[in-house]
């Protein structure tokens, strides 16, 4: 039935967007600016797993940690040598944003270079007919997606509210100020959420490269899917960004079913719009006064 | 504040020199770069080197090196190939022809592509340059008269013999169709349509996808949906590829029928895996085999020799580019290089030359005519479907 | 005079040219950071190749580019009225993703992805600029009338207000200046000049499609104008220089097509870091970017 298949291609469509949304929100909260490289971190990471699995032959399951570890290590590598700097000379957000731009650009054109623009597969699993449930077919990887970006969730949920790292993170996303003068190392906290937001970033790179397969362009449409997520659901609340993501994976497997499917991305693009003029909290984020 | 802005002086003149070194070494290498004026033919090629469609950009790049080669050894003049990634974007397509044509003096660009072919049209009729079209199917490319040429059938004459097959061989009128939304998938799929049409009735569904999709699921569950026996597929091979692999997660049994237009070498077969057992090519190649009839023996030799690769279907594309060479160059050795009002009555007037792609003869519309096989995929081989 | 090379290179320089002067003024001298400035190079651009096409003679249409393209202007000003910094930049991003998907989806009236092929050159009567090198001549005679045009009015009283309310608008609206309004009138001349850039770039180029006002022309406009300097608009004519320059550079050094194209943004890219990074102010800027 086709209206049930709409559904899940939603759910997997949603799980990728919030796997993306949930490490860029982490980022933004910690760090209030937009780190649209966070797109091009998938890619890198992908390109990494292609390199490690189909180059160098090593096992899948070693390549995927290597592969998350060296996610982690970018973002370190861009908070580091870009972001902090340019902080340090008291650039603002607006400056960081176009930075992160600029970065997204270099990045992407890198990957270009160095791997070229055709579509790089993996071929780790067989392409094979998927299970049938109530008339909808869905995959196994599909599943394995949907899963994952569950688990993870749960996961960030403790961990931002049960361990020291996470309730640190969220004490500086609140008020930075008030963080510092408390004692907190906010440069440190800054450090992690950028690794911990690029490794899910990484995870994010295995299963999509798994799913839609590699190349150099990848990132950015993801990031603008991602970013659409979690401005729906509120940039700055992590729920919210899984949420918003859901809800814009659905909203566009349903809209297609009406409309032309080339309006598949004019729907991210017009609730991104219409969310940022008129709701920009998001429909879960907390409202902070006036955006400056 | 003052000492500021007088630190910054120095640095920016430094910057401004910088580049305005770079700038003038840039302008004297080229100057000194440039070739002896005198024999040389300069001619262009705007091909997908890099992404969808890149080994089809890459096998024409060998079927005119191929041609150039064999040319030039003959004569005493130098046909020179100028190549350029148009990555089949007919936007980028067009700053090319803009940056070529103001670089060198050319008498023909050679263009593959429907979107790429179409946009240059008004201008090579303008700047009264030929163009020769290796792999452009529009209709709508068609004009009478003008400078623009193609060794590559319509896709309006392709449709009625992919009809044919669907009504006669596959023997069915449950018929779907899933095209790219670019010049060539529209186009294709229109004539498709029209001709099934006028032969039986109407198509169950028509659906399509953006240049660049990676995910069809919406379209494909869209055509499951409407249960055909046949789906005509007009694409490129990355989408292609993508979307077979897909069709086969997704449980789609049904037949699929395309032109060449989808095949690409690795490219393809890389992203389809074995979800492209079964596919249908419709093509107008000629059997590429050492003991078929010269010239094609002697074309398969040459190439086989150099590129070390067997020659299948896929390679229609070198073979057309070949053709369009040497018949170029017949007329370029009549008429030189700067009339190509001349070069293109040379054109208008060629009749049954013999290639390896077939008897070319052009039309008034700078078409050919050809007749079309039907090929299909099992194990990543093209076999005769009969 | 030129060379067809040097010419077609001048042609585009001379759009780009434009492109970076509105965006300066916009940016530089209102400290407005709109990242849909290319939205209206694609307004005109259509707007002026659909109307000739259409039968309105090439004068008319271009007018009608840059007006159009104006009216736009002005009501994502109405948008953002209250809206600030990065944020800012945010919705005026998403407002050409929007303009950008209207383009690709609009099919009736754009062609969608199949573009808009033959659009014709400019004539006026029976009088028909068929050359390039008479393209050059109006394109640069556009571009000299826009830059002296944009220099008295950045020297008048103006220009001075609007400085003062890209430093502090809040003191400005203190002090009674109408803020909305200077900035409204800003952004629609400055997207006035985009429009009628967009116009000769479309009946340069001949052909158009949706992709040519997307990200990274939208990259290539801001590099400009950060490379340039906010508030200079010398800065934002020589940057065009350089930017168009420089890709050539690396085509005659011998790289393969393939790599020209990837090489030439990953520049561009590092000239806008190392740009943000070690001389914030660009060449000539005279402010800092916030």
């Amino acid at each position: 039935m086709i209206a049930f298949q709409l559904l899940i291609n939603g759910l997997i469509a949603g799980s990728i967007y919030a796997l993306i949304a949930s490490g860029f929100s982490l980022i933004y909260a910690t760090n209030r600016f937009v780190h649209f490289a966070h797109g091009t971190t998938v890619t890198v990471s992908a390109y990494l797993l292609f390199a490690l699995f189909s180059r160098l032959s090593l096992p899948f399951f070693i390549a995927s940690i290597l592969t998350i570890v060296g996610s982690g290590f970018l973002g370190w590598l861009m908070y580091v040598a870009l972001y902090r700097p340019l902080k340090q000379r008291g650039s603002s957000n607006a400056i960081l944003l176009v930075a992160s731009i600029g970065l997204m650009i270099l990045l992407e054109n890198l990957m270009l270079l160095i791997f070229g623009a055709d579509v790089k597969t993996l071929n780790y699993l067989t392409v094979s007919k998927g299970l049938e449930i109530s008339g909808a077919v869905i995959t196994p990887l599909q599943i394995t997606i949907i899963a994952v970006a569950f688990v993870l969730l749960l996961v960030l949920w403790l961990l931002t509210r049960k361990t020291k790292l996470g309730i640190t993170m969220r004490a500086v996303a609140d008020n930075e100020e008030l963080a510092r003068i408390s004692g907190i190392n906010t440069d440190k906290v800054a450090i992690q959420s950028f690794i911990l937001g690029s490794a899910i970033a990484g995870l994010a790179a295995i299963l999509v490269a798994l799913e839609q397969n590699i190349e150099p362009v990848m990132g950015t449409s993801l990031i603008v899917k991602g970013f659409t997520g979690a401005v729906i659901g509120g940039v700055t609340s992590l729920p919210g960004a899984v949420m918003g993501s859901y809800i814009l994976g659905l909203a566009e497997n349903y809209g297609i079913w009406f409309l032309p499917s080339g309006y598949k991305d004019a729907i991210a693009f017009v609730l991104l719009f219409v969310f940022l003029l008129w709701r920009p909290t998001g429909l879960l984020g907390l409202s902070k006064g006036t955006r400056d | 504040m003052g000492n500021l802005s007088d630190m910054n002086k120095p640095i920016k003149t430094y910057v401004l020199g910088a580049l305005g070194l770079v700038v003038i070494v840039g302008f004297v290498w080229w100057s000194i770069s440039q070739p002896e004026r005198g024999e040389s033919i300069r001619i262009g090629a705007i091909l997908p080197l890099t992404g969808s469609g890149s080994d089809q950009g890459e096998w024409v790049k060998r079927g005119l090196e191929l041609a150039v080669k064999e040319i030039n050894v003959g004569r005493g003049h130098n046909i020179e190939l100028v190549f350029e990634d148009s990555a089949g974007d007919p936007k980028k397509a067009v700053t090319t022809y803009q940056n070529l044509k103001s670089r060198y003096q050319m008498p023909v660009v050679i263009t593959w592509g429907s979107g790429v072919g179409l946009a240059l049209t008004p201008l090579v009729n303008q700047d009264k340059i030929i163009q020769m079209g290796v792999a452009t199917a529009a209709s709508a490319y068609s004009t009478p008269d003008d400078f623009t040429f193609r060794n590559f059938p319509d896709s309006a004459h392709e449709a009625q013999y992919i009809v044919d097959v669907v009504l006669n061989k596959l023997k069915t009128d449950r018929v779907a169709i899933l095209k790219m939304n670019n010049d060539y998938g529209v186009s294709s799929a229109k004539g498709f349509r029209e001709q099934y049409e006028k032969q039986r009735g109407k198509v169950l569904t028509e659906e399509v996808f953006e240049p660049g999709t990676t995910d069809f699921r919406t379209q494909l569950s869209k055509i499951k949906g409407a249960s055909p026996s046949v789906v005509y597929l007009a694409t490129y091979p990355k989408e292609g590829g993508l979307l077979l692999r897909q069709a086969k997660e997704l449980g789609i049994t049904t037949q699929f029928i395309a032109s060449v237009a989808i095949l690409g070498g690795r490219e393809f077969f890389d992203l389809a895996g074995d979800s492209a057992e079964g596919l249908l090519i419709v093509t107008s190649a000629p059997v590429f085999s050492d003991d078929a009839a010269e010239p094609i023996r002697s074309f398969v030799k040459s190439y086989e020799e150099k590129y070390h690769e067997d020659l299948s279907a896929q390679h229609l594309y070198v073979a057309r580019a070949y053709d369009a060479m040497k018949v170029l160059s017949f007329a370029l050795d009549q008429c030189g290089t700067k009339d190509t009002d001349c070069i293109r009555r040379e054109l208008f007037d060629v009749k049954n030359y013999p290639g390896v792609s077939g008897r070319i003869s052009f039309d008034r519309n700078g078409d050919i005519d050809t007749t079309f096989n039907l090929q299909v995929v099992r194990n990543g081989l093209f076999l005769s479907y009969d | 005079m030129f060379t067809p090379y040097a010419t077609h290179i001048l042609i585009l320089i001379g759009i780009y040219a434009l492109l970076g002067l509105s965006l300066n003024l916009v940016l530089g001298f209102t400290g407005l950071l709109n990242l849909g400035h290319i939205a209206f190079f694609g307004i005109g651009a259509y707007t002026s190749a659909l109307l000739t096409l259409a039968g309105v003679p090439f004068p008319l249409a271009l007018l009608a580019a840059g007006l159009l393209a104006s009216v736009f202007g002005f009501f994502l000003m109405l948008a953002v009225r209250k809206i600030k910094g990065d944020y800012l930049a945010l919705v005026t991003l998403g407002f050409s993703f929007v303009v950008y998907s209207i383009f690709l989806n609009w099919t009736g009236l754009t062609r969608g992805p199949l573009g808009i092929p033959g659009i014709p050159k400019p004539s006026l009567g029976m009088f028909t600029l068929a050359s390039n090198q008479g393209y050059l001549v109006l394109v640069l005679i556009i571009v000299v009338l826009t830059s002296l045009f944009l220099w008295r009015l950045t020297r008048s009283r103006f220009g001075r207000v609007l400085e003062a309310v890209r430093d502090d608008d809040l003191a400005a609206s203190v002090l009674g200046k109408p803020v909305f309004r200077l900035q409204a009138q800003s952004m629609m001349l400055s997207s006035f000049i985009a429009g009628i850039a967009g116009s000769l770039f479309a009946h340069y180029l001949t052909y158009i499609d949706p992709t040519s006002f997307f990200l990274s022309e939208i990259i290539l406009v801001l590099t400009i104008v950060i490379i340039g300097g906010l508030g200079s608009l010398r800065g934002s004519v020589i940057a065009a220089v350089i930017i168009l320059v420089i890709p050539e550079v690396l085509r005659f050094v011998g790289l393969p097509s393939a790599i020209v194209g990837p090489m030439r943004q990953i520049l561009y890219a590092v000239l806008l870091i190392g740009v943000l990074l070690l001389k914030p102010r660009g060449l000539f800027g005279r402010v800092d970017l916030t």
